[in-house]
């Protein structure tokens, strides 16, 4: 607070004109991707062919956006990914809650075992081939549950998620058990509530997480039914087997790949665009606890 | 015996009383099993000959035992992906580290608080969007009608083909890495500057420090340690870079010039024709070199971890 005191007082001086140029520039690359591709996304081939990219389209269309919609799936695949994210992020949620709170006890045998079991995961894995096969042994191939239950651990937000539980006052717990609640209530009804920050910051984690996933969807789900968004994106982006450059451009296309592409793109990007801005400072307060916790 | 017997006994009496406890990490512990023991039971693989009908159990080993590993030995695109995963996680690392030090120092001395939240909006958003779409939004900037492109061709130069060129497909990733995690990691060092405290910076004032020596002599050395150690468990993690990056930015064309073993194992099995035995072989050394690092990197990070607090 005294800091910002004594720099308000202070003027302006050549430091922070040129400090935040350049900052400002940093922010313009920062952008300049998500610029052109919008600004692609709204014109026409003719305006592509004769002048790239362009700063603004000389004629704007809606059409790529139509034909995004009437041409791909894409409808269909966010409902997937809403489906994949909610239930997923619940499950996440239940497997790393009730783990964290059971190790955030003490004394009782067996504890080191399993908490040693579960940070070895961390630095030793059975690696892609094993996982597919065991995936595929399950009969999960080509459901959903593919997508949905296989990749709901993580051990960094488990650890986190612990050491909140063990720095609760042990006495609400005591005092509620004296009052005849069973583990399950205590857990439920007195210590989940008081860590709900950190709920909150792992349900965002756990979400981006599930909602920016397709490579297990591309391994797993062979039936385009089923895709995740992410996924149709990726199939929309590589159709023709390589990048943009390599489709021949001709005039008279029934349709406009580039443009297709971009729209596409912002199409999958609008979700988090939208919700970005108000979610930062969570996230943000999420990583501040998550460094000074580990 | 005796006392054996009751050692028995008090244990049993101890997991009785904390039985609901064993509740709470059953599901979870159940999930571990099955999902990361298991497929490390599947590792046996690398020293089979595998075969669909039979399954990883049934199986027959392989002969001689090491011969998936005999293979892998022999083959020089196996050695092409493995000196190439050092080779970009070492330019993965060398990119990645500074720039989220350099960032958050800046933004530190940047004064106008609410243009400050705008900034830092922007810079983290990137990290937050996967790679497909970061991968679309690359191509709108370096495809041969993107817009460096389309700037070369009004300058009078040549147009450039980024993508497809093998030796620009790797600072190409470099950089797209940079520019997707960048601002996000600035977070970590911003909150270890946001604790050191505000009468270092008034001090250095009175004495007539300028702004570079305060972000030398203050700034700098209240995040040096957290720098230290994010270095180590990044040099720890040198083997893991980039696998979902290449492969939604690398055009099959220049696939070799950005092949780390990740990506090797995933086109040996998925896109040529599998042999799952010879995959998990690859998998396994993997594994077990990359395991070697991290254990390395978190004995290092904690004698430094130990040296920070003194």
């Amino acid at each position: 607070m005294k800091k910002e005191k004594i720099r308000k007082r202070k003027k302006t001086d050549l430091f922070d004109v040129i400090n935040t140029l350049f900052l400002t520039i940093l922010m313009v690359i920062v952008l300049l991707p998500f610029y052109f591709t919008v600004v692609r996304s709204f014109m026409t081939q003719q305006d592509f062919m004769m002048n790239g990219a362009s700063l603004w389209p000389e004629h704007f269309t809606l059409g790529n956006y139509r034909d995004i919609f009437v041409g791909s799936n894409m409808l269909r695949s966010f409902g997937n990914s809403v489906l994949y994210t909610v239930t997923g992020v619940a499950f996440s949620m239940f497997l790393t809650t009730t783990m964290a709170y059971g190790l955030s006890k003490k004394n009782y045998p067996g504890r080191a075992l399993i908490q040693n079991m579960v940070i070895f995961t961390m630095y030793f894995g059975g690696g892609l081939i094993p996982f597919f096969l065991l995936i595929k042994d399950l009969g999960m191939m080509n459901t959903r549950w593919a997508v949905i239950i296989p990749l709901s651990f993580n051990v960094f937000n488990l650890i986190i998620l612990r050491n909140f539980f063990e720095q609760l006052p042990p006495d609400m717990e005591e005092s509620a058990t004296l009052d005849g609640a069973n583990p399950l209530q205590v857990f439920w009804c007195i210590s989940l509530p008081l860590v709900k920050p950190a709920l909150a910051t792992l349900v965002l984690f756990f979400a981006v997480g599930r909602w920016n996933e397709w490579f297990h969807s591309s391994l797993f789900l062979g039936n385009a039914q089923l895709w995740p968004m992410q996924l149709e994106l990726r199939q929309i982006l590589w159709s023709s087997a390589s990048f943009a450059e390599s489709i021949p451009a001709e005039v008279g296309r029934p349709s406009f790949s580039e443009g297709l592409k971009a729209a596409a793109v912002m199409v999958t990007m609008l979700p988090i665009m939208c919700v970005y801005p108000f979610l930062q400072k969570y996230f943000v307060k999420g990583v501040m606890i998550g460094a000074i916790k580990s | 015996m005796a006392k054996i017997r009751s050692g028995k006994k008090t244990l049993w009496r101890q997991v009785k009383k904390n039985r609901w406890i064993y509740l709470f990490l059953f599901p979870g512990f159940a999930f571990i099993l099955l999902f990361c023991y298991v497929p490390m039971y599947g590792l046996t693989l690398a020293f089979k000959d595998f075969k669909i009908s039979a399954g990883i159990l049934g199986s027959p080993w392989a002969s001689p035992i090491y011969k998936n590993f005999v293979t892998m030995w022999g083959k020089q695109d196996f050695w092409a992906a493995f000196l190439n995963t050092f080779r970009m996680g070492f330019w993965y690392i060398v990119s990645g580290f500074p720039v989220p030090i350099i960032l958050a120092m800046l933004l530190n001395e940047m004064r106008f608080g609410k243009y400050k939240k705008v900034l830092q909006t922007v810079y983290t958003f990137p990290n937050f969007l996967s790679w497909v779409i970061v991968g679309g939004l690359m191509t709108t900037l370096f495809s041969s009608e993107g817009f460096i492109n389309t700037v070369i061709a009004a300058l009078g130069g040549e147009k450039y083909s980024f993508l497809t060129n093998s030796t620009l497909i790797r600072p190409l990733l470099y950089g797209s890495n940079v520019w997707k995690g960048a601002g996000w990691s600035a977070i970590l060092y911003l909150a270890a500057i946001s604790g050191i405290s505000p009468e270092l910076y008034e001090a250095a004032e009175v004495d007539g420090a300028n702004r570079f020596q305060r972000m030398f002599y203050i700034t700098w050395p209240g995040i040096k340690a957290t720098a230290v150690i994010l270095l180590i468990l990044a040099f720890g993690g040198i083997m893991n870079n980039g696998f979902d990056q290449i492969l939604n930015m690398v055009n099959p064309v220049v696939q070799d010039a950005a092949e780390n073993l990740d990506t090797y194992i995933y086109r040996k099995t998925f896109k040529d024709k599998p042999n799952y035995g010879f995959s998990t072989a690859i998998g396994l050394a993997k594994s077990v070199i990359n395991f070697a690092f991290l254990l390395a990197a978190n004995k290092i990070s904690k004698l430094f971890g130990e040296s920070g607090v003194m």
